[in-house]
């Protein structure tokens, strides 16, 4: 263990090399792929648990003439141990489960091979020690996602979402890039520890300006109101990928970010607020927003969404430990739900809720699985949600009380969604037309295991709080009370609702079918912003287009093109096959040569 | 000690030429290219075991140029044995080269401008037999231009050789060059000395406006002679061009260095801006050749500082990627007798040939320079030279002419690339070879060209992960 | 001074005789007017090493290296105009 304590970067290396590996050799591997894509997240999970009392740090001389070289450092504390934990089980999760979700897939080994590079970029995000190593990591766990969700890229749909989730985050990147360069500005260094540790020095208002730019990095990956639309989309991945990518790992970065980078956001309250109100509205928000869906991956989406909107709520009022808590959590629960989904669509061979029903009876393994999530997801004991989730909410109330209700409300709404789903999937009649069957035990293996960690995980919140250096919070049972009280009744609403296969939700009054229409349309933000925002800047890249870039741009390159094609033709003459002029043309050089030389030690 | 690993690259030829004589061609082609290899072995041996400090009155110092020299002819006779021992002038092909590559090795180890002298010219005799062997009116009318353009160049050789004599009083030897010009009064004549033999040596690189011989050559000349003469044939006068400057370097006459910059602006010019007009590979890559020696020639003024280091790991790195696109180019004709050797030709490439094709990509990237391939860290070392050595102006030329340079190495990509049905504007008739493609063929040369793209590409990850240290034992 | 004098002569008339002759045999005869120039100059600066077997030795490699490039001047010509190719205008095929 004490190797993989000093040697961190391994981390980093070996799925690097696996995913090189498997892009070379994929045609020898084969079926042998997902086994080889193991070693990665195999050693994340050691190097994880080797350093979560404190493990190495130091930096990797890289391009080095001489002195002066671009080091890249890194750092595993307790926060990056607890990031390669979960990166790490619920890559092996689900790298298993993928086995048999998809085999026969013309992109079998590519898939693995991009699991594997992801795992690589998440892990060097994860223990990078300053802020150009974390920003590489940063985008290369965003390229790896545009390539995952663009997996089918035949589907038009798959390619568009790929675009558009590139698109969006790419929004948030270019804010934290800013704040990089701020912060670069200021203290001139992007060494994380320097930076963090010089906090005090420096003006109010830059330390606002940078920990508000990192955070808008951080709202675009972490899908937070008002950068939330590529997520559903990204949904057109295929489903395990949804699981690690866009549950568990990838889009819980940009909490990591802030925690990473928390001294910031401590010397500005300004930022934090931001982040409360944004968290808080993307919470409730998204959690309305799930209600009404009717694809079961769509549910998930927006249940992420919501999940993440709590965490960032936790970080506006401070608890970022707490925050980090229910972060764990939530990677368990939530790639367990998405795990379960998969093997429902993989078992009954639709997403569609309404064609699902009594899957209980046909895939038993499955169904507890799934249970034992939303269990989690709406915070009833004795799972690990309860826990965090209380933990989340009680630090909420009690720091900015309106928006501790706001997230009592999303609890509601959570336990309705996730019973309605439940209900529709699970249970009453039949409603599908395929034969459904329970899926192998490569695929229901990797649910127990992480539907363990969704009841266990709870406990941990002491040795979470431990390694990352805070207290752990007590369990406020009035507020407990109240959460699982409202959790369930919301909970009994969703079970009603989902009556009849749905058809209770077909039958409702013509107004309030609109809204609810509207509402499963995430309120048409997503029209808007197309029309508001990309709308006009598709015209104005395309007045761009047509009257710098082709008349100026292109004009200059072409002229410019036609003009060394011209110099070529002219030098190209003298090259007229008359051996006498090329002998001419030696004899003159050497003249001239001769000459200069002359001049030059006269 | 110097002389064994050149001595052992001559006895190959000189075995070779008896085997041959005697009418076993296999053999011949091997004992070409097994001696050429030992020689290989040994020089490299030499050169990166601790440097031998210099003997006083040494003539010979194996450097790593020169082993690379060596590695060079033997890779490229190995690569293309298999063509040479199936056509009835491949052995004679297989002996002048392994004499063309051991005198380049001694033109690049000489310290002493007499033995450069007899180096250089044996190379010259060597070269204009490989070309002449093709035995075709064109490859005859390229090797008489050559040679008479040749003997002007030999003349300024001996002029050049008889002002050092006159002022080194008899010694010829690069540090006896370097302890007289340090006195004012012979700084001058030295220096017009010093700089006939670099329009020689420029002569032999091919450097503007001395490189007229060279499209003509490595357009008619076997392409498996051009694979030798392209790259040994190419490191050796740089090498030396640069120890003559390095000897000079911080001397009255180091004055002079300057024009070798404007010899390599005209050549990054002239070389890339003709080079675009080209239809054949060959030629292409010969036009291609007179820019990358002006990329060489960049640094030469910094002989005394950055330069040293820079020149040998370009050229070098250049010399490997050059036997490569030559190897390739044999490796084609052997699984295609339909080719022409016009780019044109190269359609559909990618369906036909894979492997080639991808080697293909390496190749040219390398000679344009892209990152994460071995041509990348030869420009980033000679034209960060030039750049912190106070000729800014010239790396920017280059870096310019690197950019020009994808005009005509991407189109080679874009045409391999292009399938033939979508080439019917071409004026060429579509490929028909499609229904025997998958014939194994290919053989050595093919294998080869595989493996060098693979080295290409190792020499360009290996230094991200290493960082430059990893290339430095090559100076 | 004479021997400087006559070697650039050589020289000079040698490089004319290069760059116009249109007769093949007329420009290798032209070269080695400019080789036997360029000897005489480096004879001439042999001569006064003050160890005169070291000047001696140069141009004596020098003047054989002359030689053999003569011999394959010649050789080559012999192959042109066995295809009828005896003046310089006729070998301008190769271009571009």
């Amino acid at each position: 263990m004490s190797v993989l304590r000093t040697l961190p970067l391994v981390v980093v290396f070996v799925p690097v090399v696996v995913a090189c590996l498997l892009a070379v050799g994929g045609r020898f591997v084969g079926r042998a792929a997902p086994w080889i894509a193991l070693a990665g997240p195999l050693f994340a999970i050691g190097v994880g648990t080797a350093s979560l009392d404190g493990g190495a740090s130091g930096a990797v001389r890289w391009l080095g003439v001489g002195e002066t070289a671009v080091r890249l450092g890194y750092h595993v504390d307790g926060l990056a141990a607890i990031m390669l934990l979960v990166v790490g089980v619920v890559s092996v999760c689900v790298i298993v489960f993928s086995i048999g979700y998809m085999r026969g897939d013309r992109g079998y080994v590519r898939y693995f091979a991009l699991i594997s590079l992801f795992t690589a970029a998440m892990a060097g995000l994860v223990i990078a020690s300053d802020l150009v190593g974390l920003f590489l990591g940063w985008e290369l766990v965003g390229a790896c996602s545009f390539l995952l969700i663009g997996f089918w890229y035949e589907r038009p749909e798959a390619a568009e979402a790929a675009r558009k989730a590139f698109m969006v985050t790419r929004v948030g990147d270019a804010a934290m890039l800013v704040g990089m360069a701020v912060l670069w500005r200021a203290t001139g260094t992007l060494e994380l520890d320097a930076i963090l540790g010089g906090v005090g020095a420096l003006a109010p208002s830059v330390v606002t300006v940078a920990a508000v730019c990192l955070l808008l990095g951080a709202v675009g990956k972490s899908a937070q109101f008002p950068l939330h639309i590529w997520l559903p989309d990204a949904m057109e991945g295929p489903t395990p990928v949804s699981a690690l990518i866009h549950a568990a790992t990838m889009v819980a970065a940009g909490v990591f970010l802030v925690a990473r980078t928390w001294p910031l956001f401590e010397a500005s309250p300004e930022a934090r607020l931001i982040a409360l109100v944004l968290g808080t509205v993307t919470a409730l928000g998204a959690a309305t927003i799930a209600l009404p869906q009717t694809d079961i991956k769509k549910v998930l989406a927006y249940s992420t969404i919501s999940q993440l909107g709590f965490m960032f709520a936790a970080l506006g009022v401070g608890a970022w430990p707490v925050a980090l808590f229910h972060l764990v959590t939530h990677a368990a629960f939530k790639a367990l739900l998405f795990l379960s989904s998969g093997s429902v669509i993989h078992g009954s061979g639709t997403q569609d809720l309404r064609e699902m029903g009594d899957l209980r009876s046909k895939m038993p393994i499955t169904a507890t699985a799934w249970i034992i999530g939303g269990l989690a997801l709406a915070g009833i004991p004795p799972t690990a949600g309860f826990f965090s989730k209380d933990e989340v909410v009680a630090s909420v109330l009690q720091a900015a009380p309106w928006a501790g209700v706001a997230l009592l409300a999303a609890s509601v709404l959570t336990g309705a969604y996730v019973a309605r789903a439940t209900r529709l999937a699970f249970f009453g009649t039949a409603r599908g037309a395929k034969e459904v069957h329970e899926s192998q035990w490569t695929m229901t293996l990797p649910l127990l295991v992480l539907a363990v960690a969704a009841l266990s995980l709870g406990l941990a919140g002491p040795m979470i709080a431990r390694a990352l250096g805070a207290e752990s919070e007590a369990l406020s049972l009035g507020i407990a009370a109240v959460a699982v009280g409202l959790a369930a009744a919301g909970a009994i609403g969703g079970w009603l609702l989902a009556a009849d296969g749905g058809r209770r939700e077909q039958a409702l009054p013509p107004a309030f079918a609109r809204m609810w229409g509207m509402v499963r349309n995430g309120y048409g933000f997503d029209t808007l912003a197309t029309n508001v925002a990309v709308r006009p800047i598709a015209k104005l890249a395309r007045f761009i287009d047509e009257a710098v870039d082709r008349a100026a741009i292109d004009g200059f390159v072409e002229g410019l093109a036609v003009a060394v094609r011209r110099a070529g033709a002219l030098l190209a003459g003298t090259m007229n096959g008359d051996g006498q002029s090329y002998t001419a043309l030696l004899a003159v050089g050497v003249i001239v040569l001769l000459a200069v030389t002359v001049w030059l030690v006269r | 000690m110097p002389f064994i690993p050149l001595a052992l690259g001559f006895l190959g030829g000189a075995v070779a030429l008896i085997l041959g004589a005697w009418g076993h061609r296999h053999c011949a082609v091997i004992a070409s290219a097994s001696g050429l290899g030992l020689g290989a072995v040994g020089g490299a041996w030499l050169a990166l075991s601790a440097h031998t400090p210099l003997v006083p009155g040494a003539v010979v110092v194996m450097t790593p140029a020169a082993a690379s020299c060596l590695v060079l002819g033997a890779i490229a006779l190995t690569a293309c044995s298999a063509t040479l021992a199936a056509t009835p002038a491949g052995p004679r092909i297989a002996i002048l080269g392994a004499f063309a590559a051991s005198s380049a090795a001694l033109v690049a180890a000489a310290v002493d401008v007499g033995v450069l002298f007899v180096a250089v010219e044996t190379l010259a005799l060597c070269g204009l037999g490989l070309v002449a062997i093709a035995d075709t009116d064109h490859a005859r009318e390229a090797a008489m231009k050559w040679f008479i353009q040749g003997s002007v160049a030999t003349v300024f050789f001996i002029i050049g050789i008889g002002v050092l004599l006159s002022r080194t009083d008899g010694s010829l030897s690069y540090a006896a060059i370097a302890l007289r010009a340090s006195a004012p009064s012979a700084a001058g004549p030295l220096a017009v000395g010093v700089v006939l033999v670099l329009v020689a040596l420029a002569f032999k690189a091919g450097a503007f406006p001395f490189h007229s011989w060279m499209p003509d050559a490595f357009e008619m000349a076997p392409p498996a002679a051009v694979a030798v003469l392209a790259s040994a044939g190419k490191v050796a006068p740089v090498a030396a061009a640069l120890g003559l400057a390095v000897s000079i370097a911080g001397t009255a006459s180091a004055r002079v260095l300057p024009i070798v910059a404007f010899v390599s602006v005209a050549s990054i010019v002239f070389g890339n801006l003709v080079a675009l007009r080209q239809r054949t590979l060959a030629r292409m890559l010969a036009y291609s050749a007179i820019a990358q020696v002006g990329y060489a020639l960049a640094a030469i003024p910094l002989a005394g500082g950055s330069g040293g280091a820079a020149v040998p790991i370009f050229v070098m790195l250049y010399g490997v990627t050059s036997v490569a696109s030559f190897v390739f180019i044999v490796a084609l004709r052997e699984c295609d007798d339909e080719w022409d050797g016009s780019i044109a030709g190269l359609t559909g490439l990618s369906r036909r040939r894979p492997a080639l094709a991808a080697s293909l990509v390496v190749i040219m990237l390398s000679l344009t320079g892209i990152p994460l391939t071995a041509g990348f860290w030869g420009k980033f070392l000679v034209f960060g030279a030039a750049a912190t050595g106070g000729y800014l102006w010239l790396a920017i030329a280059g870096v310019l002419g690197s950019v020009v340079s994808f005009g005509y190495y991407g189109n080679v990509l874009r045409r391999a690339y292009l399938d033939a049905d979508a080439d019917d504007r071409s004026g060429r008739p579509t490929r028909i070879s499609d229904g025997d493609t998958e014939s194994s063929g290919g053989g050595v040369a093919a294998a080869a060209t595989v493996v060098l793209a693979l080295a290409l590409l190792v020499a360009g990850i290996a230094p991200l992960i290493t960082g430059l240290g990893a290339l430095l034992p090559l100076r | 001074m004479t021997s400087l004098v006559l070697s650039c002569t050589l020289i000079g008339i040698g490089l004319y005789g290069v760059l116009t002759r249109r007769d093949l045999v007329a420009v290798l005869a032209s070269i080695e007017v400019m080789l036997g120039g360029a000897q005489v100059l480096l004879a001439s600066y042999a001569a006064g090493v003050s160890v005169p077997a070291v000047g001696e030795g140069i141009t004596v490699v020098v003047l054989a290296t002359g030689a053999a490039e003569a011999a394959i001047g010649l050789a080559l010509l012999v192959a042109l105009v066995r295809r009828n190719k005896t003046r310089t205008d006729q070998i301008e095929e190769v271009r571009g």
